[in-house]
């Protein structure tokens, strides 16, 4: 009982506490403006704006695919080998044009050395 | 809000980004005065994997290894100045994206050009794009695969046995 008399109350302990409060007070205040604002309507909103773009995206892969123009595999088949055979054709025109550039190179340089 | 419209903005531009490959042009073209065009769709080649072998006679050269890699084909060929001019415009700006990589190209005097591109994932060519363009003419065969880049070289080379 005595030594309770005795204890010593700091002066600005009341102002410090006030303080204190304060702060705490203000760093909840900017807590909860930060927390992110997500309401049912908000997140319904973003799912339905969702749901119409795919919606929108498949709509228009539906409408850009075209027929088929052979419906026999067979012919299919004859008209994708006769594209190959036209890229092979074409590709080996390139390789025999490079190749005649490549001798004239050689020729070129054996009468410039 | 801002957000919601960013979000549906980047999904309805990439949607948009997405119809504006090969089938776009196919559909822009095919059916036009003047334009010869051929689809062999994914359906087709899956059912020609399915048959054991289809045999042409009079080639030198057996294509259905390289055939049954193939998932879908556009091939268009014009004999009008003004489209093919279109076309070949529409052909550069798309091949000049990143992802398109050009193996191959001849450029004559004359203006006749050809260009093979590809678009590959490491060692597997998932597209395959030849555009030839003369005067008066232009001529796209475009294909899309799984096809070794191995396979594509012999393929070029005349090499595929």
């Amino acid at each position: 009982m005595e030594t309770e008399d005795k204890a010593k109350v700091p002066a600005d302990l009341e102002s410090r506490i006030s303080e204190l409060i304060d702060t705490m007070d203000a760093a909840e205040r900017l807590a909860v403006r930060k927390k992110p604002h997500c309401s049912p309507v908000c997140i319904s909103a973003v799912a339905a704006a969702i749901l119409v773009a795919s919606l929108l995206g498949i709509r228009l892969r539906e409408t850009n695919v075209p027929a088929d123009t052979f419906s026999d595999p067979e012919l299919a088949y004859s008209a994708a080998e006769k594209a190959l055979y036209d890229i092979t054709g074409m590709a080996g025109k390139a390789m025999d044009r490079a190749g005649k550039a490549e001798k004239a190179i050689v020729r070129t340089k054996s009468i410039f050395d | 809000m801002k957000k919601i419209i960013s979000i549906c903005t980047a999904i309805l531009v990439s949607t948009i980004a997405f119809a504006q490959q090969g089938k776009e042009f196919y559909n822009r073209y095919a059916g036009k005065n003047g334009v010869d065009a051929v689809y062999i769709s994914p359906e087709m080649f899956a059912l020609i994997k399915s048959i054991p072998d289809i045999n042409v006679e009079g080639k030198d050269v057996d294509l259905g290894k390289v055939i049954k890699t193939l998932d879908g084909m556009y091939i268009l060929d014009i004999e009008n100045e003004k489209i093919a001019g279109e076309l070949s415009a529409d052909i550069s700006r798309m091949t000049s994206e990143k992802r398109f990589e050009l193996l191959m190209e001849t450029v004559e005097g004359d203006g006749t050009s050809m260009r093979i591109y590809i678009v590959r994932k490491q060692d597997i060519v998932t597209d395959l794009l030849m555009h030839v363009r003369e005067k008066g003419s232009a001529s796209v065969i475009s294909i899309s695969a799984t096809m070794p880049f191995e396979d594509l070289k012999k393929l070029l080379a005349g090499a595929i046995d």
